[in-house]
């Protein structure tokens, strides 16, 4: 355009000469706006008729001959083009792309530093002015993007002693947003005022000597990232709904890159039930506060929740296993007191009764069930017995009158618990362990002077004798 | 409060039978009878010893028989015939009762409670053993056990030997003396964990005093063949 500007300029400056020698008469010029508005003059000297335009005149005529007869205006455009030539001992500046690094296989956060290495062998004279971008094109892309910013090198900006410059483009992420991973490419788009050249086409062979390179090829990668599977729990695995239960869990990804991590909370059934996104940096913890994002209301009270993790970098996702949690406690049905073990006897054998007891304030629920547990070494968890209760506003005393013990409890320390079928006003269905005294140490509850004792030793004398006799009347005779 | 009154029971006792025997005497048979494998190899001993003097007795009687006969040649299997003495049916069905009895008595002693094998006794099945028939079972299971040995002893041991009166006295004696073993074991069993010294003391002593007495017609025959 600048070249077509010129022209135009030259060819009006000519204009009033040859309008001056025009012999013909003078014509009405295209432009109609004229004789008021004082852009066109004309004057008479000597039968020659001089005809003076203004430059507001020549662009109103030449946008109206560019639309009234397009062809004409081509026309004259073609015959009023100078092309440039440049000075003949002028030769176009080496540019390369120059990455002093190693890192072939880099990442979408790593920090590049690329520069423009440029060789201007012409005298400072004939050189001009260079314009340089960075051109990169992603994996799977097809056109080449620009990154950063425009450089510019001046004529006067290259080194007496080899006549050359670099400009840098340092600290760039081009591929921060990528979404694949795979080739990636590095050209340079220069421009010296004489002409605009792509390093990775302007050479005959693709160029590549040290650290420098008419194209530079990297390989873009991607670590997928990774939870920590020890740092994944719900905390408090039970509660009641409304208590701030948190979900925690620590991703990691080793190039650092934004984690979106997804919540799925799945309902007793498994199936989804509510999900929510956080994006954590890598490393930290992500925690969801379910009390925040309103997973769990009162009708969800007495549910068994489970939940699960997707987790992704924008290139690779992954999903975790289902893990359990949180169990939500029932509402409180009955209110459980004074639960209480008595032997029937103060030398506590293991073969004698004990009178277990619970009060129970049960107002709602019909044939309540309640078990009774008792814990020794030798029996771990034992099933007593069980009562079944109705509803009442009073409390009521639940007893169990039980042998809970054998031989092999002797001299062993005891624990009991009552379980039931609602919630206490702990919201739990059972006492927990309570200690109990230790267990007599004597085996054998018959003593010597009683009848059982008195039988044993009778028929083991008895059958000594008899087998002597009998063994005398076989053997001896 | 009874578990109170049994240990004072115990100490008691065992105060009186300290005053029944000498001190020294009580500790080394309190210290032999709580002691599992001397009180088990005393009482091996007891009739291993007894089986080497009763055959050494028969080799001697044979040495003997032969240098009379004046070179009238007799096998040891006729001498044996020759010698056998029947010793009256109700002493060997005593004897054989004994010899039952003893072996039960020994086992009552030593391997009913864990007092003095804690890791063989009959204890270690205490649903049986605390049962209304336990000991019984467990005299039942000793009985079976050492049926052949006890039917084969007598008549091996008193069938060769001049048995006096008051020896053959002496040996249905350790019928009650064996059973009162026995009692006083089992007594041990019932108490058990608790213990009374005296009792166990007077079972042990009983024990090895049927032994020997049963095993006495060949220790006096050895004696008097040393003599």
């Amino acid at each position: 355009m600048k070249r077509f500007a010129a022209c135009l300029i030259i060819f009006f400056l000519l204009l009033p000469l040859a309008v001056a020698v025009d012999p013909s008469p003078p014509k009405s010029t295209p432009s109609s706006s004229g004789g008021d508005k004082g852009g066109e003059s004309s004057s008479s000297s000597g039968g020659r008729k001089i005809v003076k335009l203004d430059l507001e005149d020549l662009i109103g005529n030449l946008e109206k001959w560019k639309q009234d007869d397009p062809d004409k205006y081509e026309y004259l455009k073609k015959l009023l083009h100078i092309p440039f030539v440049p000075p003949k001992d002028y030769a176009s500046p080496t540019v390369l792309i120059w990455y002093p690094s190693e890192k072939i296989d880099i990442t979408r956060n790593d920090k590049l530093d690329i520069y423009a290495y440029v060789k201007n062998d012409n005298p400072i004279e004939v050189r001009s002015d260079v314009y340089l971008w960075l051109e990169a094109k992603g994996p799977g892309e097809e056109n080449f993007t620009r990154v950063g910013s425009q450089r510019v090198i001046l004529a006067n900006e290259y080194s007496e002693k080899n006549n050359a410059t670099n400009r840098d483009w340092s600290g760039i992420t081009p591929f921060v947003d990528s979404k694949a991973v795979g080739n990636t490419t590095f050209r340079i788009w220069f421009n010296d005022m004489h002409s605009t050249y792509y390093t990775d086409t302007m050479y005959g062979k693709p160029y590549q000597q040290d650290d420098y390179y008419s194209v530079l090829e990297l390989d873009l990668i991607n670590s997928p990232p990774e939870v920590d599977e020890d740092s994944i729990r719900v905390d408090p695995e039970r509660s009641r709904y409304n208590d701030p239960i948190r979900y925690q869990a620590r991703f990691v990804d080793n190039d650092a890159d934004i984690i979106n991590v997804t919540l799925h909370v799945l309902d007793d059934q498994g199936r989804e039930f509510k999900n929510e996104t956080q994006y954590v940096k890598s490393g930290t913890n992500v925690t969801f506060v379910a009390s925040q994002y309103g997973f769990f209301g009162e009708g969800d009270a007495g549910k068994n929740f489970s939940y699960r993790y997707t987790y992704g970098d924008g290139l690779n996702g992954n999903s975790t296993k289902i893990f359990s949690g949180p169990h939500l406690l029932p509402s409180p049905k009955i209110f459980v007191s004074d639960p209480g073990a008595e032997p029937a006897d103060e030398n506590r054998y293991w073969w004698q009764n004990y009178r277990f007891s619970l009060k129970v304030k049960n107002p709602e629920i019909d044939n309540l069930r309640i078990d009774l547990y008792t814990s020794t070494r030798s029996h771990p968890n034992r099933y007593q017995d069980t009562r079944i209760i109705n509803n009442s506003e009073e409390a009521q005393d639940v007893l169990f009158d039980v042998l809970p013990f054998d031989v092999s409890d002797a001299n062993q320390s005891f624990t009991y618990s009552f379980r039931y079928s609602a919630t206490d006003q702990n919201s739990r269905e059972e006492t927990g362990s309570i200690s109990g005294d230790k267990i007599n140490p004597r085996i054998v509850k018959y003593p010597i002077y009683s009848r059982v004792t008195i039988l044993n030793i009778l028929a083991v004398l008895l059958a000594a004798l008899a087998g002597g006799i009998v063994i005398e009347r076989r053997l001896y005779r | 409060m009874s578990g109170l009154n049994e240990t004072v029971a115990g100490v008691q006792a065992a105060d009186m039978s300290s005053s029944l025997v000498p001190e020294g005497l009580s500790n080394a048979i309190a210290s032999i009878s709580s002691n599992g494998l001397l009180g088990l190899g005393l009482f091996v001993l007891l009739l291993a010893l007894g089986a080497v003097l009763h055959r050494l007795n028969m080799e001697r009687t044979y040495r003997n028989v032969a240098a009379t006969t004046n070179g009238g040649e007799i096998s040891e299997g006729e001498l044996r015939e020759e010698m056998l003495t029947r010793q009256g049916s109700n002493f060997n069905a005593a004897a054989i009762t004994a010899w039952m009895l003893l072996f039960a008595a020994f086992a009552y002693f030593y391997f009913l409670t864990p007092e003095i094998f804690p890791r063989h006794n009959y204890y270690q099945v205490p649903t049986l053993s605390s049962g209304p028939l336990g000991f019984a079972t467990f005299g039942f299971l000793v009985l079976l056990l050492t049926l052949a040995l006890a039917a084969f002893i007598p008549k091996e041991l008193y069938g060769y030997y001049e048995l006096s009166r008051k020896t053959k006295v002496a040996i249905m004696l350790t019928l009650p003396l064996l059973a009162i073993s026995i009692v006083l074991s089992v007594q041990q069993g019932t108490i058990f964990p608790q213990e009374e010294l005296a009792s166990r003391m007077l079972a042990f002593m009983a024990l090895f005093a049927s032994e020997l007495a049963l095993l006495w017609p060949i220790y006096a025959e050895a004696l008097g063949g040393m003599r």
